[in-house]
């Protein structure tokens, strides 16, 4: 007995996957969806009502012309091959060239790209997943359960240099960090036919970390090209940029290091042509985003966290006539850790004292001038996945937590030492704010600022009280769990017990998923009790494109999710 | 004589490049933070993992011995793999070296060009308006910051009259037309240019104004040479030694790479590359950046020193 889900594009919401799974086993009707053709009216009813996203229509570009689009982002890409950057520079390039078997968007809804569909096992110890037989690579070869097979088996590969595989660590056959435990042969992935794969979990759960994590970052590549080479080969870029070919939307063209990569619209594509004829990624200063808005140099800014328009420019770029502007909330945060083997802040009261001590709101009007949210934990009160109004925040109260202090052993005499990476001027002045939020209860500190890497070095190793640091952040509720992880490798509080994490490893494998929440609101009532991360704000993205583009989506951009042969471009 | 003063400078750059390999590596080195960190960025790898990259880029070696692996593969011609694009980093630099000498060199010829007349003309006719005018340049040339004139010039050739493209190389890479190259070049280059004239000005007003009062200037004219001659042929030639003094000095940012212009009009040069290897910490391509700048600046110094001499027959080499 199973039940069986087909991909509704942006319209599977979470509370569908939450209450198909939950019913779980035992009623085949119930994940049965809608025959593929219907699928793509509702995609094209569910994005904007507009028959333009079906894929016949698409497959015909609107007229001629100039049906180039140029779209601007911060840095480069690190490498051409899509598995060994944990940016997501290359991870957006890697999304026009490649395909995963779905997307997760920010609210909790799966779309479809390689699978067509999937059923969950009855016991929820392994689910089925079935390819699209239309999907082909550049090369016209057919996308088969081999290619899925050989591409999760070399992100697996512990000689192969992947740093996604983490995200493998649900299946089984995999360690906790996703490589392969006992030969990739072991890895839970399996051919069921040239179109179907079984992938086997490590032990019985919800499909949710699956269809939100497992698979963003899993790119599915030609075994028949890359199979050829060994793994020694396949580490090097030039391997990949000598041979590439995938089955995205678009297909390599050129590339300048550094500066660009242009791309051309896979007319095959299996999800529908791209009205875009040539996409160029570039590079810019982002200094020069709205200048180049306003010439028409570019024609958008990339979103998904590689690259927003400065508040100093948001204005000017609302009022400019050609331009259509976006302010998109994202999982992207900011944080103040604490240092939790510092002898100057003793205890968790201490801890949780100097969190409510910290006035977001101030941050969030005043350095975001509204443009993001105050937060207290690592999502926004709108996550689809996790409860946040059952749990009690530590609300600015700069009396209570003076108080709290006194009470607890906290030396007012000493100073604690603040580090703040240099790069993002709203996070540097934000740690004034709060270092005048903490003179006002009297506790004193002193502000250092140290490029990334060092501050990486020194929160490591303990060497401060208190430390701003940012995540991209994700949909999965566990996203944030490598940061508490007293066995991990990102452990920045220096957490010294299993005590978070094993609350963590607990929730993640409840099969029922209300319970599953309730055990995430668990979790982060002894993280916010506790306070080892005092989570701030999230600024939104600030986005602009020119008008001369339609039918985008800018709220699937912070999953890396461009989606790009749904936009139409005017010539 | 020549040929033996030759000899002994490069028995002097040998044992110079090997103290800087080694002090750029131990500095490099002993800079907290980790290029695992770098790649695996907040991923939340097992240790087994960072283990294993550990061993593979030889992070679990002294730092001596990473340094003598390193200097074995470099006798090889090899640079290494860069930790951060998994590219060759010979390649990685030689990709990023002609954008960067593009607009360098550039930018040399058009200031020297420039300025050369420049301080010239101020230097014969001292406090004339011809004088006024270059040291006018001059000094808002030294004092403007690169960033802001980049800014301005952004603003009007960019945005107000829509005229030159204010970032990149090419319109379309495909193409790469030479036209639209030149075109892409101008704005980067002004600024490049107009930073160095400041200086080259000053350099030639100084110069000329000191020659033009040397005995063999006054018996010149008193010979009847014309003006022209004197100032071009027997002034100039002599009061070029410390421009080109000046233009050596500029070697490691020609080939450095001019890294806040390169920023701002996103070009994709060496200037860029370095700041990219530094902030990940990605020791091949930081040290081979740091021995092709070393490379190219010691050899450059040699040559210039020899142009001393073709310039001013005074010079003699021992």
């Amino acid at each position: 007995m199973r039940k069986k889900t087909r991909f509704l594009a942006a319209a599977l919401a979470a509370a569908m996957v939450f209450s198909m799974a939950a019913c779980g086993g035992g009623d085949d009707s119930k994940g049965t969806q809608a025959p593929a053709s219907d699928n793509k009216e509702t995609q094209a009813a569910t994005q904007g009502g507009s028959s333009d996203n079906d894929k016949s229509d698409a497959n015909t570009p609107s007229g001629g012309g100039n049906k180039t689009v140029t779209i601007a982002m911060t840095s480069p890409w690190a490498s051409w091959n899509p598995y060994v950057d944990s940016g997501n520079y290359s991870d957006i390039i890697a999304d026009q060239l490649y395909e995963r078997l779905w997307v997760a968007n920010k609210d909790g809804t799966v779309e479809p790209r390689l699978a067509e569909s999937y059923e969950v096992a009855e016991d929820h110890t392994h689910m089925i997943v079935h390819l699209d037989k239309n999907a082909k690579f550049h090369d016209g070869e057919p996308v088969t359960a081999d290619d899925v097979i050989f591409s999760v088996q070399l992100d697996a590969n512990p000689e192969f240099n992947s740093v996604k595989r983490d995200q493998l660590q649900y299946v089984a056959g995999t360690t906790t960090g996703g490589l392969a435990e006992n030969g990739v042969e072991n890895v839970g992935f399996e051919k069921i036919d040239d179109y179907t794969v079984k992938i086997t979990f490590k032990e019985a759960m919800n499909e949710l970390p699956i269809l939100t994590m497992m698979n963003r970052y899993v790119y599915i590549v030609p075994e028949h090209i890359y199979s050829k080479y060994s793994i020694a080969e396949l580490n090097e870029s030039e391997t990949w940029k000598n041979n590439m070919v995938g089955c995205g939307p678009f297909k390599f063209d050129t590339a300048i290091d550094g500066d660009r990569v242009e791309l051309v619209r896979y007319e095959d594509y299996h999800l529908g042509t791209p009205d875009i004829e040539r996409l160029i990624i570039r590079v810019v200063e982002p200094s020069q985003f709205l200048s180049g808005l306003m010439t028409g140099e570019i024609d958008m800014i990339a979103g998904a966290g590689i690259g927003s328009l400065s508040l100093a420019d948001w204005p000017t770029a609302q009022a400019e006539e050609s331009l259509e502007t976006v302010s998109t909330t994202n999982f992207a945060y900011q944080t103040m850790i604490i240092n939790m083997t510092s002898e100057k802040i003793p205890n968790a009261k201490c801890r949780n004292a100097i969190n409510m001590a910290i006035n977001r709101q101030s941050i969030v009007d005043n350095l975001l001038l509204g443009e993001g949210t105050v937060l207290y934990a690592p999502f926004s009160d709108d996550h689809p996945f996790v409860d946040t109004s059952k749990l009690t925040m530590p609300e600015y109260n700069p009396e209570a937590a003076k108080k709290q202090l006194e009470e607890n052993g906290f030396d007012f005499s000493q100073t604690l030492e603040l580090i703040v990476p240099t790069g993002n001027e709203v996070r540097i002045q934000s740690t004034v704010l709060i270092q005048q939020d903490l003179e006002a209860i009297g506790v004193k500190t002193n502000i250092t600022q140290y490029d990334f890497p060092t501050l990486m070095d020194m929160m490591k190793k303990g060497q401060y009280d208190l430390g701003m640091c940012g995540s991209a952040g994700a949909i999965e509720p566990t996203e944030a769990s490598g940061w508490i992880n007293n066995e991990g490798t990102t452990n920045f509080p220096c957490v010294q017990d299993d005590t978070f994490i094993s609350l963590y490893n607990k929730a993640k494998y409840i099969l029922d998923l209300d319970e599953q929440k309730e055990a995430y609101v668990e979790v982060w009532q002894k993280l916010l009790d506790e306070s080892p991360i005092c989570y701030l704000y999230s600024s939104n993205h600030l986005l602009a494109y020119n008008k001369r583009l339609s039918n985008l989506d800018p709220n699937k951009f912070p999953q890396v999710n461009w989606a790009t042969w749904e936009w139409k471009v005017a010539d | 004589m020549k040929l033996k003063y030759v000899g002994k400078r490069i028995l002097i750059i040998i044992p110079t490049f090997i103290g800087i390999t080694i002090l750029a590596y131990f500095l490099s080195a002993m800079a907290p933070g980790s290029p695992i960190d770098m790649i695996l960025g907040t991923q939340n790898l097992g240790p087994d993992d960072v283990a294993r990259l550990t061993k593979l880029y030889g992070l679990d070696q002294p730092v001596i011995i990473q340094y003598f692996n390193w200097f074995r593969l470099l006798l090889q011609g090899n640079l290494g793999l860069s930790y951060r694009t998994s590219e060759p980093v010979l390649s990685m630099i030689l990709s990023r070296m002609g954008p960067t000498l593009l607009i360098t060199l550039t930018s040399v010829v058009i200031s020297v060009i420039l300025s050369i007349p420049m301080g010239v003309a101020a230097a014969v006719k001292p406090y004339s308006a011809w004088d006024y005018i270059a040291s006018g340049i001059s000094f808002l040339a030294a004092a403007a910051p690169n960033f802001f004139v980049s800014l301005i010039l952004v603003y009007i050739f960019g945005v107000r009259l829509g005229i030159l493209p204010t970032s990149g190389m090419y319109t379309s890479a495909s193409a790469k037309e030479f036209g639209d190259l030149v075109r892409h070049m101008i704005l980067p280059v002004a600024v490049l240019a107009f930073q160095q004239i400041g200086n080259l000005i000053r350099q030639v007003r100084g110069s000329m104004l000191e020659i033009l009062q040397e005995d063999y200037i006054r018996t010149a004219r008193e010979k009847g040479l014309k003006e022209g001659r004197i100032v071009i042929r027997h002034g100039l030639r002599n009061a070029l030694v410390p421009v080109v003094t000046t233009v050596g000095m500029n070697l490691p940012f020609i080939i450095g790479g001019a890294v806040v212009t390169e920023q701002i009009f996103s070009w994709p040069g060496i200037g860029s590359l370095m700041v990219q290897s530094i902030n990940a910490r990605d020791y091949p391509a930081i040290m081979g950046i740091t021995v092709f700048i070393a490379v190219v600046v010691l050899i450059g110094n040699l040559i210039i020193d020899l142009i001393y001499g073709i310039l001013d027959p005074r010079i003699s080499y021992k």
